[in-house]
């Protein structure tokens, strides 16, 4: 009876609705590139994805569980992998990684400050200080890239452990173990939800939310700062294009894998197969020759898919806290 | 309710993928040949060996890499080539429509894949079309990127060439063969076209109030290389002129609207200059700066001259003989000088006839700024106006498409 129970709770939860989509694209996929989807090198191409958009997807995640959003992520981390880069130049690579990270938890206080302190709505506060990263990005590189070629910033990057497991990749899994854990087994992981889910409770129960948005976008600025210097270091040089375009799928990630944009839900787990069924149907989509308009439309229509998955799961959600109530 | 928009749109995402999954490789108008993408994996290329051995030369081959390399192309098998570019906008659309005009004659498909505009999934590209088994890559790589590239590609053994874009090493050398243009040399064209011709438009004008607008690209080096030949000449020729840089990215992109926007504040702001010229890097800033000239009122007293064709030709389409416009001329590159020594140099490289040391020797440029190690193609260009436009490219496809090549 009690495994009948906790079989039916599985089949309920959103993790059962993600496997199934995630294996529905890894069969798909696998029949129509006849194997080719499951190459190991294909595999971890799709991994090796994962490794900027999941840093980022670490950062606004916790910001949209606890109510917020970061839209400069990828305009900060695409800072920062300049500012990374022009440090290197000059300085050993510690140091130079340290700065880049405090420029990022610099950023991301900014963001808290202009949303906290002056009242601006986060969606609009970020895309201003969005364009003022874009913007010194250009200033700082002049518009060209800045070479990486520090040995073991270089290895980090594009190293592999046993020639076979991208240390880059491994770095992000170990990200994403250390926020999931927080997320579930810690005090502030639980603060990050009673935000989110009701900002005058948490209020209420001793919670400061203001202090809990600083800590959330300076860690935003921070996990940005990190994928940026990344990135330099797998593409061996800073460019203006950065992170950029990591920004749009690790989002989309985070709503397809249960993180509601009204806070307060979801996980990195989910975040996790979101990523992979992102990455992974990008990826089958390039494998099968697909034009890349139409690969824009099935991503379009992914998002679409994930954004009605998350207002029918919030409708459920508030129809039953009615009930309760 | 929710049922139905949730099965509305899971049914939209499945018609979709198998929309595209009808195939392939392309979303040009062009007839697309489908390449097989679930087939076996071609043994390496280009390093390796080809499934059949080379085919023999015929007699009075002596250009190979070259379109018209006489070598019997059908008694291989055919090639699978990709085509690999940052983005696939316009421009890369019709360059990959120019490569498979050439499907049949060197018995080739060719298959276009992007990095969405993200430099990672650029490089993991590299890698999907290795597994697919492909036989050679065309790159058009960022510069940002051209070093990890040029690796990823060498441990996939592919072949490859750079395309459109310079693939260069920290010293700024190259890395592979290459197919690309003579930047500084473009722009130096068109300010060089307009300071030939001005004189057929104004007669003889008191050059102190004349003034350039050079419309440029500062975070591309290729692109920022074309605005630097319009300045050196204009203030050489015209030490008393007025020369203004005005960098696309200021005010957005490169796009029309970009060049409109500052076209327009830079004659705002300068009602002392009474003559333009105007130059840009791209041909996307021609019909911009244009339309900015005409709602100014300034079509007699502007030039305008810029690197590229399509969007101008696309102008110069619409307009009837009677329209004024100060769009005069553009420096031309027919997409097909661009592809055809592309994917004449890929199969020569897959068929190891050439390698990447010995493609295109002969025609590196002496002293070439960026190294002589490796085989450089600089594409042909011309200055067309609206008046000999159509004539331009129909003697290109002429040559290329019907006399089977030069």
């Amino acid at each position: 009876m009690e495994s009948a129970k906790g079989l039916k709770k599985f089949f309920n939860r959103k993790m059962f609705t993600l496997l199934i989509l995630l294996a529905v694209v890894v069969v798909v996929f696998s029949v129509l590139s006849k194997g080719t989807f499951l190459k190991p090198s294909n595999i971890r191409a799709i991994i090796n994805l994962m490794v900027v958009s999941g840093l980022l997807t670490l950062g606004v995640g916790c910001l949209m569980i606890a109510g917020s959003i970061d839209l400069s992520t990828g305009a900060i981390g695409t800072l920062c992998g300049i500012v990374f880069a022009l440090f290197l130049q000059s300085m050993a690579w510690p140091i130079a990684l340290i700065l880049t990270v405090i420029i990022g938890m610099a950023v991301g206080a900014l963001n808290a400050t202009l949303v906290n302190v002056v009242g601006f709505q986060p969606f609009i506060a970020t895309m201003a200080v969005a364009s003022v990263a874009k913007g010194l990005t250009n200033v700082f590189s002049n518009g060209q890239p800045i070479p990486v070629r520090e040995p073991f910033i270089t290895y980090i990057g594009t190293g592999r452990f046993f020639d076979v497991i991208p240390v880059s990749i491994v770095i992000t899994l170990v990200a994403f173990i250390i926020y999931a854990l927080m997320l579930s087994k810690t005090k502030f992981g639980r603060t990050i939800y009673l935000v989110g889910g009701n900002r005058e409770a948490a209020l209420f129960s001793g919670i400061n939310p203001v202090k809990t948005s600083y800590i959330l976008f300076i860690n935003c600025g921070m996990l940005s700062a990190i994928a940026g210097a990344l990135l330099s270091a797998r593409l061996k040089s800073g460019t203006v294009v950065g992170v950029s375009a990591s920004q749009f799928s690790g989002m989309t990630a985070s709503m397809l894998g249960g993180i509601s944009f009204g806070g307060g839900s979801g996980g990195f787990g989910g975040v996790f197969i979101g990523l992979l069924i992102i990455n992974g149907f990008n990826n089958g989509l390039t494998v099968l020759g697909i034009s890349a308009y139409w690969q824009t439309v099935a991503s379009g229509v992914l998002l679409l898919f994930a954004l009605t998955v998350d207002y029918f799961s919030m409708k459920r959600t508030r129809r039953k806290v009615g009930v309760a109530a | 309710m929710k049922k139905c928009i949730s099965l509305l749109l899971a049914i939209t995402l499945c018609l979709s993928l198998f929309a595209c999954g009808t195939k392939t490789g392309t979303t040009t108008p062009t007839a697309t040949p489908t390449p097989d993408a679930g087939a076996p994996a071609a043994p390496p290329a280009g390093g390796g060996e080809p499934d059949a051995p080379p085919p023999p030369p015929v007699e009075g081959a002596g250009s190979v890499g070259y379109i018209d390399d006489p070598v019997d192309h059908s008694a291989r098998k055919t090639y699978k080539i990709a085509y690999l570019s940052p983005a696939f906008m316009f421009l890369q659309q019709s360059w990959f429509a120019a490569m498979q005009e050439f499907q049949d004659r060197l018995n080739f498909t060719v298959t276009s894949f992007t990095g969405e505009a993200g430099n990672d999934a650029y490089l993991q590209n590299i890698e999907i079309i290795a597994d697919q088994g492909f036989d050679g890559i065309i790159m058009d790589c960022e510069l940002a990127v051209a070093v990890r590239a040029s690796e990823v590609a060498e441990e996939t053994g592919l072949p490859y060439i750079a395309f459109v874009q310079s693939m260069l090493d920290d010293n700024m050398k190259t890395v592979c063969p290459q197919v690309v243009l003579d930047q500084y040399e473009t722009g130096a064209k068109t300010i060089r076209w307009l300071i030939a011709n001005y004189k057929s438009y104004w007669g003889d004008i008191d050059t102190s109030k004349l003034g350039l607008i050079d419309l440029g690209v500062s975070v591309s080096p290729d692109l920022w290389a074309r605005a630097i030949g319009p300045r050196d000449i204009f203030q050489e020729t015209f030490p008393d002129g007025h020369y203004f840089f005005d960098d696309a990215i200021s005010a957005g992109g490169i796009t029309p609207d970009a060049a409109y926007t500052l076209t327009t504040a830079t004659i705002s702001a300068n009602p002392n200059v009474e003559y333009w010229f105007i130059t840009g890097s791209t041909e996307f800033m021609g019909p911009g700066a244009a339309r900015a000239i005409d709602d100014l009122g300034k079509i007699d007293n502007a030039l305008i001259c810029v690197v590229g064709a399509g969007a101008n030709v696309v102008d110069w389409d619409s307009m009837t003989p009677d329209t004024k416009t100060s769009l005069v001329a553009c420096l031309a590159i027919s997409d097909l000088l661009y592809a055809a020594p592309a994917v004449s140099g890929m199969v020569a490289l897959i068929d190891g006839r050439a390698t990447k040391d010995t493609l295109w020797r002969d025609k590196t440029p002496a002293n070439y700024e960026f190294g002589n190690d490796y085989g450089v193609w600089m594409v042909e260009n011309d200055i067309i106006t609206r008046d000999t436009y159509k004539t331009y490219f129909d003697e290109i496809n002429a040559r290329y498409l019907e006399s089977g090549g030069h």
